[in-house]
C-alpha cells in the first residue's frame, strides 16, 4: 500500500532555467580520476619517476 | 585515451610513452567509465531511462570528461522532462576544457542550439516547471484537486514530464481513481519502462483493479472513485463520497448507469433529442405554417373566384349580345325578306295584271288584295316605291269600285250577306283615300257599321263572345265616324239610331287616325276634290328622289283624273287623249316594274349581305364568349390546384 505522504516526500521542486547556472556551479565535478590523482599526489601509488617494466 | 598528466596519447603499455607515468589505474578507470556508458546506452535504447541515467551517472563518476556519457545523460534527462538537468549537462559538456576533445564535434552544441532557437519550447518548459512546483505546494497543503488541475496543465505543456505524471498518478491513487491512475502510469511506462516509482504505483493500481480482489470490500469499476456507501436506514439516506464530493441521497434512489439503469448513450440521446425536436416542430411550427399556407390559398381562391365571376358576367353579357344579334339577324332577315318579297310579288302581280288587262278589275284586285296601302312602301327600295306610286293611282279607283260594288251588292241583297259586305267594304274603305275620300265613302261607312251591328245582333251568344266579340266596337267606330264626319249624310240618322242601341260600355275600335287628322282630311275632301294632296309623299321613303318620283306620279294621277273628268263630259278627242295618257302611263308602269324587279333583286342581295354580316358578328361574339369561358375555366382549375 502506497503511503501518499511518504511518496510525496520523494518529490522535490524542479529547478527553473534561471537557477541552472547556480546549480552547475554547485555541482560536484569530482570523479575517480581526480581521486586517483589525489592519491597519486599523496603517494598512494608511488612516485612519478618510478616505472614498472 | 590520453595521459591524464601530459595529455599524450596512450598506447597499450601501462605507462605513458611521453611522461612514463603509470596509467594502469587510470586506464581501468577510463575503461570502467566507458563500460558504464555502454550500459547506459543499452538501457537508453530499450527505454529504460532511469537505468540509463544511473549508469551514465556512474560513468561520469568514473570519468567526468566522458563527453558522450554526459551528452547522453543530458538527453535522457530531457526525454523524461528534466529540462534543466539536461541543460546543465550539456552546458558542462560544452565547457569541458580539453582541446583535443573539442576538436571533435560535440553533440552538446546541437542540443543547446535547440534551447536558443526554440523560444516557445523554453517558455513551455518554464511554465510547466512553475505549475509543477505550484502543484507540489498544493499537495503539501492538501489541495489535491487544485494540484490535479495544475498537473494536467503541466502535462499539456510538457507531455514528457515524468515526475509530474507520476505525481498525478499518485494523486489519483490517493483519490482512489484507480483507472485514471492506471492510465497515467501506462503513459509513464511508455516514457520510462523500468522506472521503479512507476512500477510501484502500477503494482498498487493493478492490485486495486485486479478482478481477483473484487468482492473483498474493494470499490468496483462502476463505483470508481467512490467510497463505500453508508446506509442510514433510520434517516432514510445513503451517504458516500465521490471525487471529493459527499453525496447524500434518499434510499432507493437509482443513479443512472450505476444502479442498474444505464443512462442512454450519446447516440440514443441524440435520437431522443431528434424525436423531441420533431415533435416540437410538428406541434409548434407546423400549425402556424399550415395556417399561413391556408390563408394564402384562401386569398388566392377568393381572388380567382372574383375574377371568375367577372368573366362569367362578361361572358353572359356577350352571350346575350350574341343571342340578340342572332335573333335580329335571323328574324329581321327572315321578316325583311318575307315581307319585302310579299310586297314585291304583290306589286309585280298587280302590275302584270294591270298591264295585261287594265279593265280586269277582279284579277287586279286579287293580286293587290294583300297589300296595305298605308304601309305598302315602308322599308322598300326607291324603285319599288316609284313603281307603286305609279301603279297605285291607276288601280286604286278600280279596286275601290270593285270592292264597293261587291260590298254594297251584298248588303242590299234580299238576303243580305253581311260577312261579304264587311269583307268587301273593308277593302273598299282601305283603298279609299281617307284624306280625300270618294263620294261613296259615307255609304261605305254606313254599310260597314250596319253590317257589323246586324251581324252581331243576329249571332248567338257563343258567336257574340267568340269571333264576333269585336263587331260592336267596329260598328261603333264606323258609325261614329260617319256621324262625326258626315252629319248631313243620308245615312247619319240611321247611324245615330244604331249607335243609341249600342251599349255605352262598348268602346269604338281604333280603326281610323286621330280626329284632328281626320278633320283636316275631311275638310279638305269637302272643300275640293280637284286639288288632292300629294298623299304619296307622306307614305313614301325619306329620299328626295323618291318624293320627286311620287310627286311626278301624283301629278300624273291628277292629270289622269282631270282627263277622266273631261272624258265624262263626253268627246272622242278627250277619250283619245285619255287613252294616250293611259298608254303612256302603262309604259311608265312597265318600265317601273322592270326597275322594281331589279331593285327587288338588289334588295334581296343587300338583305343577304346584311344577314351574312349579322351572322359574322354573331359568330365573333360567340367566339369571344367561348374564349372568356375557357379563360374562366382555366382560372378555376388553377385556384383549385393552389388550394390543394
Amino acid at each position: 500500500m502506497i503511503n501518499f505522504d511518504e511518496e510525496l516526500k520523494k518529490y522535490h521542486p524542479s529547478l527553473e532555467l534561471e537557477d541552472a547556472e547556480q546549480a552547475i556551479y554547485n555541482q560536484d565535478m569530482k570523479d575517480m580520476v581526480d581521486v586517483m590523482l589525489k592519491m597519486t599526489k599523496d603517494g598512494a601509488f608511488g612516485t612519478e619517476s618510478s616505472k614498472q617494466h | 585515451m590520453y595521459c591524464y598528466k601530459c595529455g599524450c596519447e596512450l598506447t597499450k603499455s601501462n605507462h605513458c610513452p611521453n611522461c612514463g607515468i603509470d596509467v594502469t589505474q587510470y586506464k581501468k578507470i577510463i575503461y570502467t567509465s566507458n563500460y558504464m556508458y555502454n550500459t547506459g546506452l543499452e538501457r537508453a535504447q530499450v527505454r529504460d531511462l532511469s537505468g540509463a541515467i544511473e549508469a551514465l551517472k556512474q560513468s561520469l563518476w568514473f570519468n567526468k570528461d566522458n563527453l558522450q556519457a554526459r551528452n547522453l545523460l543530458g538527453l535522457c534527462y530531457f526525454e523524461i522532462g528534466e529540462s534543466v538537468a539536461a541543460f546543465s549537462e550539456w552546458v558542462i559538456s560544452k565547457s569541458i576544457n580539453d582541446k583535443r576533445l573539442h576538436e571533435k564535434d560535440n553533440l552538446a552544441d546541437t542540443y543547446l542550439r535547440m534551447f536558443d532557437e526554440g523560444s516557445q519550447m523554453v517558455a513551455n518548459i518554464t511554465a510547466a516547471i512553475r505549475r509543477y512546483n505550484h502543484a507540489l505546494e498544493c499537495c503539501y497543503t492538501d489541495n489535491l484537486d487544485v494540484a490535479i488541475l495544475q498537473l494536467k496543465k503541466v502535462l499539456q505543456l510538457n507531455t514528457h514530464y515524468l515526475r509530474a505524471r507520476q505525481l498525478l498518478a499518485l494523486l489519483y491513487i490517493e483519490n482512489h481513481q484507480w483507472s485514471r491512475a492506471e492510465k497515467e502510469l501506462r503513459k509513464c511506462k511508455l516514457l520510462d519502462a523500468n522506472n521503479t516509482t512507476t512500477l510501484r504505483y502500477m503494482k498498487e493500481v493493478e492490485a486495486k483493479l485486479s478482478p481477483e480482489q473484487q468482492g473483498k470490500n474493494l470499490p468496483d469499476r462502476k463505483n470508481e472513485g467512490r467510497t463505500k456507501k453508508e446506509i442510514n436506514k433510520a434517516a432514510g439516506i445513503v451517504k458516500y463520497e465521490e471525487d471529493n464530493e459527499t453525496i447524500i441521497q434518499p434510499i432507493g434512489t437509482r443513479t443512472p448507469g450505476v444502479d442498474g439503469f444505464r443512462f442512454p448513450s450519446a447516440l440514443t440521446g441524440g435520437i431522443i433529442g431528434l424525436i423531441i425536436g420533431a415533435a416540437a416542430v410538428a406541434f409548434l411550427v407546423m400549425p402556424a405554417r399550415v395556417e399561413t399556407v391556408r390563408q394564402q390559398s384562401t386569398t388566392q381562391m377568393q381572388t380567382v373566384s372574383e375574377e371568375l365571376d367577372k368573366q362569367k358576367a362578361a361572358a353572359e353579357k356577350l352571350q346575350a349580345q350574341v343571342d340578340k344579334l342572332n335573333k335580329s339577324a335571323g328574324g329581321n332577315t327572315a321578316d325583311i325578306t318575307k315581307e319585302q318579297q310579299t310586297k314585291i310579288n304583290a306589286l309585280l302581280n298587280t302590275a302584270a295584271a294591270y298591264l295585261k288587262d287594265p279593265k280586269d278589275s277582279e284579277t287586279i284586285a286579287a293580286a293587290f288584295a294583300d297589300t296595305d296601302p298605308s304601309t305598302a312602301t315602308e322599308g322598300m327600295s326607291t324603285e319599288y316605291t316609284a313603281l307603286y306610286n305609279a301603279l297605285y293611282p291607276n288601280i286604286k279607283d278600280i279596286l275601290l269600285d270593285q270592292y264597293y260594288l261587291a260590298g254594297a251588292k251584298a248588303y242590299e241583297a234580299d238576303e243580305p250577306d253581311y260577312a261579304a259586305a264587311i269583307k268587301n267594304l273593308t277593302l273598299a274603305v282601305k283603298f279609299d283615300d281617307q284624306n280625300n275620300p270618294s263620294k261613296s265613302y259615307p255609304q261605305m261607312l254606313a254599310y260597314l257599321g250596319q253590317s257589323y251591328y246586324k251581324s252581331y245582333e243576329a249571332a248567338d251568344e257563343k258567336t257574340k263572345s267568340g269571333e264576333m266579340k269585336d263587331y260592336l266596337s267596329n260598328a261603333k267606330a264606323y258609325l261614329e265616324k260617319l256621324v262625326h264626319d258626315y252629319p248631313k249624310s243620308d245615312y247619319a240618322a240611321d247611324a245615330e239610331k244604331t249607335l243609341a242601341q249600342i251599349p255605352e260600355t262598348v268602346t269604338a275600335a281604333k280603326i281610323f287616325a286621330s280626329t284632328d287628322v281626320e278633320e283636316d282630311t275631311s275638310e279638305k275632301a269637302r272643300e275640293s276634290a280637284a286639288s288632292p294632296e300629294v298623299s304619296g309623299t307622306a307614305r313614301s321613303s325619306t329620299s328626295a328622289g323618291q318624293n320627286t318620283a311620287s310627286q311626278t306620279t301624283a301629278d300624273a294621277g291628277q292629270n289622269n283624273a282631270a282627263d277622266n273628268a273631261a272624258a265624262a263630259n263626253g268627246a272622242d278627242q278627250t277619250a283619245a287623249a285619255q287613252n294616250q295618257n293611259t298608254a303612256a302611263q302603262d309604259q311608265t308602269a312597265a318600265a317601273a316594274a322592270q326597275q322594281a324587279a331589279a331593285a327587288a333583286a338588289q334588295q334581296q342581295a343587300a338583305a343577304a349581305a346584311q344577314q351574312q354580316a349579322a351572322a359574322q358578328q354573331a359568330a365573333a361574339a360567340q367566339a369571344a364568349v367561348a374564349a372568356q369561358q375557357q379563360a374562366a375555366a382555366a382560372a378555376q382549375q388553377q385556384a383549385a390546384q393552389g388550394g390543394q
